[in-house]
Order: structure tokens, then sequence, then C-alpha cells
């Protein structure tokens, strides 16, 4: 087995009876996946769960796993799901698991550079979290994750145009949840269902 | 006032071509809207960066696994699955000796004492799977204690450090012994052939669930060393799969 090898061959592989095979399928996309459940979902345990979720609903669709999408790609979507469909059924607002109280904050007095850093972390994640659910899957694809607006596009099953645009409208909410000085009034629409026009 | 709003993520990100760059800067002097939002939207990107990414925290992918290996073993041709079982025919008559004497030899002890190892000639070394050196059978071994993902983890870890020292093991004798915990880890659906070797067992609770641990090295079989430790752990209730782990040799 070697590193290198392609995902579709370890596919085929695990179809011909090899385990190993989609062990190392799973090794080698475990921790995208983990993390854009994290981010997603904000609690560790629902990663956890995401993440297992995501993974056994591969398996189960593995022999109809055709190629036209890369695996990637086409894992990405499966965890984007899972997500959607725990914290639908949770029905609860995602939370951060290191902090459970209230909206964004930020560190004052100054602290030292390494405290700031993580403060600063935590914040940038509580504000994700605020960002509504199908605006935040664009923000990490994108730009957590860095994924090409045309693979994301593949993996939420979106037009190229929404994606754009909700990565821009997800960019600034972000912002606006983030900034002391970003309190300008939010856009109409912002947060409501419209996606992807030149005009609004 | 009609806003490129497509544009802008690709503004920010330097992704447009000339003349969709020529659009966005013909808009943005008579738009305070979309400079302000760009203007927000390059420093969200900034903060997202800054993101790092976590690791995955043990027992994730256990189940995930395990899953696996019950869809490969119900995909496989039944004379796959049972090939062991050729094995197993073969050393029917040493199978039987042992059902015969292993009460004997031990006292009919391998849950009786409360740690039971394999007879004294196997107990080479205090605690591990070198204790099952021989090529006698299996016990298992009774433990209070109560396991968790990193204790499994753990478990596989210390049999993959020992595992070059180990002989292989004949896996259709070991698996047909007449022990409840490994016929408990067939049972459960684990996925097991000949190339999987049980090395050691133990009984005890994990998550504070009635468990066995089967412990069993992997390789490419035909005498070749093994590769990988996969500890399988099942409810002793009802054979169910509760975890797994690997760990690379």
């Amino acid at each position: 087995m070697h590193e290198d090898e392609r995902d579709e061959d370890l596919i085929r592989r695990y179809l011909d009876g090899d385990v190993q095979a989609f062990g190392t399928l799973v090794e080698r996309h475990e921790r995208r996946v983990y993390n854009l459940a994290l981010r997603m979902t904000g609690r560790e345990e629902d990663a956890k769960d995401a993440t297992q979720d995501a993974f056994l609903s591969a398996l189960r669709k593995l022999k109809g796993f055709r190629g036209e999408a890369a695996f990637t790609t086409w894992m990405h979507r499966v965890t984007v799901n899972a997500c959607y469909d725990l914290l639908r059924k949770a029905q609860r607002a995602p939370l951060l698991h290191e902090r459970d109280d209230g909206g964004p904050s930020r560190p004052e007095p100054p602290m030292p550079d390494h405290a700031e850093a993580v403060e600063l972390s935590i914040d940038v994640r509580r504000a994700l979290l605020s960002v509504r659910e199908d605006f935040r899957a664009v923000l990490i694809l994108c730009d957590v994750q860095d994924m090409a607006y045309e693979d994301a596009a593949a993996a939420l099953e979106i037009p190229l145009g929404t994606v754009k645009s909700r990565l821009h409208r997800g960019r600034v909410a972000l912002a606006r949840a983030l900034g002391p000085d970003s309190g300008a009034r939010e856009r109409p629409g912002e947060t409501g269902p419209s996606d992807g026009a030149m005009t609004r | 006032m009609t806003h490129p709003e497509e544009l802008l993520a690709g503004y920010v990100d330097g992704t447009l071509t000339d003349e969709e760059r020529a659009v966005v800067a013909a808009h943005l002097p008579a738009c305070g809207t979309c400079r302000e939002e760009v203007e927000l939207a390059g420093r969200a990107v900034v903060a997202l960066a800054a993101l790092e990414e976590e690791p995955v925290p043990f027992g994730v992918t256990g189940p995930v696994l395990a899953a696996a290996r019950r869809t490969a073993s119900r995909r496989q041709p039944v004379w796959q699955r049972y090939q062991w079982a050729a094995g197993l025919a073969a050393a029917a008559c040493l199978v039987l000796v042992a059902v015969v004497l292993l009460p004997q030899i031990t006292g009919n002890g391998s849950k009786e004492a409360g740690n039971a190892r394999a007879p004294s000639a196997e107990m080479t070394t205090g605690d591990s799977a070198g204790a099952l050196a021989g090529a006698g059978p299996l016990q298992t071994e009774v433990l209070d204690r109560n396991f968790d993902e990193r204790d499994v983890k753990r478990l596989a870890v210390e049999a993959a450090k020992v595992a070059p020292n180990l002989p292989q093991r004949n896996a259709a004798a070991t698996l047909s012994a007449p022990d409840e915990a490994t016929s408990c880890i067939v049972a459960s659906g684990a996925t097991l052939d000949e190339r999987d070797v049980l090395v050691r067992m133990i009984q005890a609770r994990y998550l504070g669930t009635p468990a066995y641990l089967g412990v069993f090295h992997e390789g490419p079989g035909d005498g070749q060393p093994p590769q990988r430790i996969v500890v399988w752990v099942v409810s002793s209730a009802d054979c169910a799969i509760l975890t797994l782990v690997s760990q690379t040799i």
C-alpha cells in the first residue's frame, strides 16, 4: 500500500475485500472531516458524532461512488450533510466546547501574546458559529480548508455563483460578529434566504 | 444600485479576471457599502486563516473501521470468509486433544483463576502478549478493570512493542478453542481470517460495560511477521462491538 495511492484505487480495493484499504482512506481524510465537523457544530462531542456518521454514510454509499467528483469533494458533501442533520436533530444553537457563555468577547486588559492568540482563536470560532449554517459551510470549506470555489460548489451541490455570494456574505457577517469597530448596519437580506444574485 | 456581489469574494481573494476586476473597480468609488464590505471581508479572511487544525480524538473512527470490516465480511464470498476453516479441519485432532485435556491441565480454570494465564510454559513475562509465547491454548485474563479508549489504545501500543518477539500462532487452532470470549468476538461480526492471530484475551469492562478485549496480530499470513495490532472490544453480554483500535507495528 502506498501513501500516494489514489483514493479511487483504495475504494476499489476495499470493494474487492481489502479492509485495510478503507482504513487508509479513513486515516487520510479523518482530520479534514473532523475539523470541518468541529467548525460546523462547535462541539467536540457533536464533531465526533458527525465524523462517525459521515464515514458510516460514506461506507454505505461507497459502492455507488462513481468517481464523478473527487472522493475528497464527495466526503466533504457527506460530512456537511451529517452536520446539518445533527444540528437539525439537536435543535440547538451550536456552542464552543471550550466556553459556553454568551456572545463574542475580547480580552481585556491586554494579555500575553500566546494567550491573546488563543483568545482570538476562540473569538473567531464563536463568531463563526454565529454565521448562519449555509454561509458557514462555505466559509469553512473555502477560507479554513482552502477549497477552490468550484470544489466547494461541487461539495455543497450549489451553483458556483451561490458559493461566491455566500462566501462574501459569510465573511462580512463573521467580521461584524468579530470586530469592535465593525458595527455597520447589516445589509437587507444578509440573514435571509436569498443567494447569489448580482443585484439585491 | 446594483452591486456586483458575486465578484466581491474574488476581488478580496485576487482571483478575478481583468474584466471582472474592472467591473468592481468601477463600482467601488461610488458605493460606500461595498467598500466597507470588502474591508470587512478581508479581515474575516485573515481571522479564518489563523484557525488551526485540531487533532482527531482517540476512538472516533474505531466503530467506522469495525463497520467496514463487517461490511467487507458480508461482501466476501462464503468460501473466502471461512477458508480458515480448512485449517481448522486440519487441526481438528489437536483441538480435540485440547478440549479433552485442557481441563485436566489447567484445572478447568480459564476464568476461575481470577487472573488466569496460559500454562506455565507460556508464562514467560509478567504483563503482555509475550505471556503467550507457546503453542498451547490461550486463556482469558479476567481483570477487575474499567478500560477507556485511551487504555485500549495503550494495550495496542504495548502489544505492538513486543510483537516481533512473538512466534506466529495457528489462527484456526486459536479460534477453535472452546473459549467463550473468543466465540463472542467471532460472533460479533469481527472479520477474522487466517491472517489474524489472537495473542491476548482479556475479560474486563469497557466504559462500564462488561467486555472482552481480544488483541490480534494482523499481517500478510504465510508465516510473515505481523504488521498491525488490532484490539477488538465486544460486549460480553450480547457480543456487540464496542470499539476497535489498531496500531501499526
